[in-house]
């Protein structure tokens, strides 16, 4: 016989991650899952965002890597809560994995959680964690044609973020070319332009993000 | 490579479900994957074999195919549909916001059994 299924292959990683968004919704906080390649400066981003929204935010962070601890340390180092979670060369992050982190952290005295993820814009656009929304970390290094070799990423993207302008001179990319790929596949997407390195458009960023978290 | 972690989801669903019809061998599973899902049907072919060859019944054995959705676009303005994952969510007709209506999917459509 034939069973008609049609049923999320996920759908137990689905559950634990709606059950993520219940608590911190119940806990009045904004949860954002930011995803990127190695190297795109995701961590840098986050130091930047955390030292311009820690006075006017409580903020919390939880930090997936394969192995070490180092990102954690850089963000436990201004001072913020911050949970490291170590996926033992994992590719992604879990509902599962971020609900227990939480445990750890205090959630009813924040306003912003900051999720990174694993660094890989493959698998981490194919599991909720139970965030409000996500965010891509791109860097002008990695050239203009990302979004189009990860649709599935930049498609669930509600900003993007263009990290490395510094060094923008030095490349062969067009930061209004690369804003249109991004487009391409998130027409509403909001974009913001910086340099983790200078600080140079990182207060665009955090005011966007304060917004968020403040309604 | 997540495929693996997904191919035992894939069995987790399916044997929760084989136990709420009864059924003591499942035969055949059909997949449906999205061309933007992120998912590479090889890899989770390769990796769905793999783990059924070594679990217990009802999923013995079990052969999987899959069926891979194409990107399509829907534009907002003109109603277009098109090819998404050749021109990206901007119509090529007019130039509008366009919406997806097909390629993100990653679900279990359907299996045989008995």
């Amino acid at each position: 016989m034939e069973v008609k299924v049609v049923q999320n292959i996920l759908k137990a990683n689905d559950s634990v991650a709606r059950a993520n968004r219940a608590r911190f919704d119940g806990a009045g906080l904004l949860a954002v899952n930011f995803i990127g390649s190695p190297g795109a400066g995701k961590t840098a981003v986050l130091e930047r965002t955390v030292a311009a929204l820690q006075s006017r935010l409580r903020l919390a962070c939880i930090e997936g890597d394969p192995y070490t601890t180092r990102d954690a340390e850089r963000i436990g180092a201004l001072g913020v809560p911050v949970v490291q979670i170590n996926t033992k060369g994992g590719c992604h992050l879990e509902a599962a994995m971020v609900g227990q982190a939480a445990d750890d952290l205090p959630l009813d005295q924040s306003d912003l959680l900051l999720i990174e993820n694993v660094g890989n814009l493959l698998c981490p656009s194919q599991y909720d964690l139970g965030e409000h929304f996500t965010v891509v970390v791109l860097s002008v290094t990695e050239g203009a044609d990302k979004p189009d070799k990860y649709p599935a990423a930049f498609q669930r993207a509600t900003a993007v973020i263009i990290n490395k302008v510094d060094v923008l001179a030095a490349t062969d990319v067009d930061l209004d070319e690369v804003t249109a790929t991004v487009r391409r596949y998130r027409p509403d997407v909001s974009v913001f332009p910086l340099s983790a390195r200078t600080g140079e458009g990182v207060e665009a960023w955090a005011s966007w993000l304060e917004g968020r978290a403040a309604r | 490579m997540h495929e693996v972690s997904l191919a035992q989801s894939l069995l987790d669903v399916l044997e929760e479900s084989a136990r709420e019809q009864g059924i003591t061998r499942v035969h055949r599973v059909k997949v449906v994957v999205g061309q933007w899902s992120a998912v590479l049907p090889e890899a989770l072919s390769t990796s769905f074999e793999l783990l059924a060859a070594h679990v217990g019944p009802p999923l013995t054995g079990a052969e999987l195919t899959i069926a891979v959705n194409p990107a399509v676009g829907e534009c907002t303005t003109c109603g277009e549909r098109y090819d998404a994952d050749e021109k990206g969510l901007s119509c090529p007709a007019c130039g509008g916001t366009a919406r997806l209506v097909s390629g993100t999917e990653l679900y279990i459509d359907s299996y045989e059994g008995e």
